[in-house]
């Protein structure tokens, strides 16, 4: 099946820059919701948004997908867009974070992401086995 | 004020003996249920769950704490806490498109038996339910067609092709990933077995992805792994429970 997406396309690093800008904007990294019982591993308060992502987090809205070093795709569909031309994202970038991402929001084209020989950029999850509780 | 705390002291203890004689509750799980194997992981739709965009941490009921976790927003799976398509118990679904659960910690591979409730919303050829998360691919179940077909992958051949769970049904799942002893069993005893699916082992694992195939546009609700396969009695008290659990509806 395809997965066809809206995307701005370009080098990795320039949508690695991209995508710091959308994280910026939507207030990522973000602290989860527990719910329910049972158990739980260690969510710490804060997270810098440096090294692996703790458990509990969401470290970013979207991901790079990177065929190479100069062909990659930042996934930007139009329930994303909305949110990042909302006011309370418009009013956490600067001025010239504010003209890149509306380049990069008009400029947006589909890729199928599944058959372009996409990756997404990996996604380190926290190994440390910790415990806070039972299920009871 | 003495004479107060002495009161207070002797209906203390009164209370203590009371309590200590009365029956403790014990809660029925899959933890409860398998003794015979070590259970590797445990998850439930209802337990250990922490909500970002969707699913961004599933914990490990098991004690061992092998959780799932994903760091991208659009790539976790949407949480419905009350499925009225399964007995109201909450479950857990896939895009089909880039929504994965992560694990970097959990053996996965030969010798495992895995046990779940699962449905999908269409069948789609070469599309992940679950599998390994790193290199070798292992562990995997996946569908092989367009048509409604599981099958097992332990780096070798997919093996054991099943079509027992119609499309958007919730039903059980066994696979025992174990030489010739393998099998895939879907609903109550629609059975495929007898072929290897291969030795392959690795360290972590994946719902909804794994190496080299297609994101899963799968449903769950819950997941056991075992070091091994349980004994039958257990096998029969797991399906009572899942039975009790997910009720109406459910295959």
């Amino acid at each position: 099946m395809a997965n066809s997406e809206k995307c701005s396309v370009g080098t990795e690093a320039a949508n690695d820059a991209l995508n710091a800008i959308v994280n910026k904007a939507l207030g990522y990294p973000k602290r989860g919701t527990p719910v329910g019982g049972g158990i739980f591993p260690v969510i710490p308060e804060t997270w810098d948004g440096q090294g692996p992502v703790p458990f509990g987090w969401t470290k970013q809205a979207v991901a790079v997908y990177v065929a190479s070093a100069t062909d990659s795709a930042l996934p930007m569909p139009d329930d994303v867009v909305a949110q990042l031309q909302a006011g309370p994202a418009q009013a956490r970038l600067s001025g010239a974070e504010k003209g890149l991402l509306t380049t990069a929001i008009a400029g947006r084209a589909v890729k199928d992401l599944e058959t372009g020989g996409y990756s997404p950029k990996a996604n380190a999850v926290q190994v440390a086995a910790e415990k806070t509780g039972k299920d009871g | 004020m003495t004479f107060s705390r002495r009161i207070g002291e002797r209906f203390n203890r009164g209370r203590i003996a009371a309590q200590a004689v009365a029956p403790s509750v014990v809660v029925t799980t899959p933890l409860t249920i398998i003794t015979s194997v070590p259970v590797l992981q445990w998850i439930r739709g209802d337990l250990g769950v922490v909500l970002g965009t969707g699913v961004s941490t599933l914990a490990d009921q098991s004690g061992n704490g092998h959780h799932f976790a994903q760091g991208t927003g659009a790539a976790q799976p949407a949480y419905t806490a009350s499925d009225p398509t399964l007995n109201n118990q909450a479950t857990f679904t896939g895009d089909g498109s880039n929504d994965t659960l992560l694990n970097a910690t959990m053996p996965n591979g030969a010798g495992n038996w895995m046990s779940g409730i699962i449905k999908t919303a269409a069948w789609v050829t070469n599309k992940a339910l679950w599998g390994a998360n790193a290199a070798p691919e292992c562990g995997d179940v996946l569908t092989i067609s367009a048509t409604p077909i599981l099958a097992m992958f332990n780096g070798s051949a997919t093996t054991n092709q099943n079509n027992g769970l119609a499309v958007a049904t919730w039903g059980r799942i066994e696979a025992h990933y174990s030489g010739a002893a393998s099998y895939l069993k879907l609903i109550a005893n629609t059975v495929s077995s007898g072929v290897s699916p291969g030795v392959a082992t690795s360290t972590g694992c994946a719902l909804f992805s794994t190496i080299g195939v297609a994101i899963g546009n799968f449903g769950m609700a819950e997941r056991v792994v075992c070091g091994g396969k349980p004994t039958p009695a257990e096998i029969t008290a797991l399906d009572a429970y899942y039975t009790a659990r997910y009720g109406p509806g459910f295959v």
